[in-house]
């Protein structure tokens, strides 16, 4: 557990929002989480990596301020994953 | 006296790691071509660092002032109420004889609120930012090397900016 550098939130960043990745839950919400919120998400990842899975998710559902579709959480983990390892 | 946009997208320009060139239709679901699906943009987003790409151009030989830096792109995702997209531009402009080398002069950023709580962009919308410059810094033909990027300081805003075009805007006699 660590706070994410700039540099890893530019990388996680950069892994959902693709085609395949998480793009299109993302941008089929009502309005793309900002900045601040898409680096809280991650954070709570972060923060509860060793957790269970219902933890997690209700940290990313509290750090994005609304629950997140199944799916789009796990395309936020899977990004965590494909940058920060398991 | 009339207002010029000159394209300072040339070939020999360098993008930021993490900024790349696409076809506008990897990125949206677009339109039937022939849409602007099919044409080139350059991706760039706000990474929690400035990004952009460096070039350069010549100040045209009909240049007297009022310089802008304008951005033209399309928005890949629905900005919130309150986000804000931002630009900035460091350059050094240099006179033949002149000293090319040299750390670039100070930031000029400009910023909108791009939300329902300011121009009311949507998803996909076209956009269009400029940056007012400081008019004693261009003199005919300098050369204005320049990196030009998306201000992480200000933007809140978390989708990707297809940059379509961005122009050096001035005033002829």
């Amino acid at each position: 557990m660590a706070i994410l550098a700039d540099a890893d939130y530019g990388a996680l960043r950069d892994a959902i929002y693709r085609k395949g990745a998480g793009k299109e839950e993302l941008k089929a919400l009502p309005t793309l989480p900002n900045k601040v919120i898409l680096r809280a998400i991650f954070q709570a990842i972060e923060d509860n990596v060793q957790a269970s899975r219902a933890p997690i998710k209700a940290a990313m559902d509290a750090a994005a301020g609304f629950a997140l579709s199944p799916m789009l959480a796990r395309k936020f983990y899977a990004a965590y994953v494909t940058v920060k390892g398991a | 006296m009339a207002t010029h946009r000159i394209d300072i997208l040339g070939a020999g320009i360098l993008p930021d790691s993490g900024v790349f060139f696409d076809r506008i239709g990897n990125q949206i679901t677009a339109a039937v071509s022939p849409s602007i699906g099919d044409l080139l943009a350059m991706v760039i987003a706000n990474v929690a660092a400035d990004q952009g790409f460096k070039g350069n151009f010549l100040v045209p030989k009909n240049y007297v002032g009022a310089p802008k830096i304008v951005l033209r792109a399309i928005l890949d995702g629905a900005p919130g109420a309150a986000d804000i997209a931002a630009i900035g531009l460091r350059k050094r402009a240099v006179a033949n004889n002149g000293v090319a080398d040299g750390t670039f002069d100070a930031e000029e950023i400009a910023s909108a609120t791009i939300g329902t709580n300011g121009s009311g962009h949507s998803d996909e919308d076209e956009l269009e930012l400029s940056i007012t410059l400081t008019a004693g810094q261009y003199a005919v033909d300098n050369m204005v090397y320049y990196y030009f990027y998306l201000d992480d300081s200000v933007a809140t805003y978390a989708g990707n900016l297809l940059v379509t075009g961005v122009y050096f805007e001035y005033a002829d006699a």
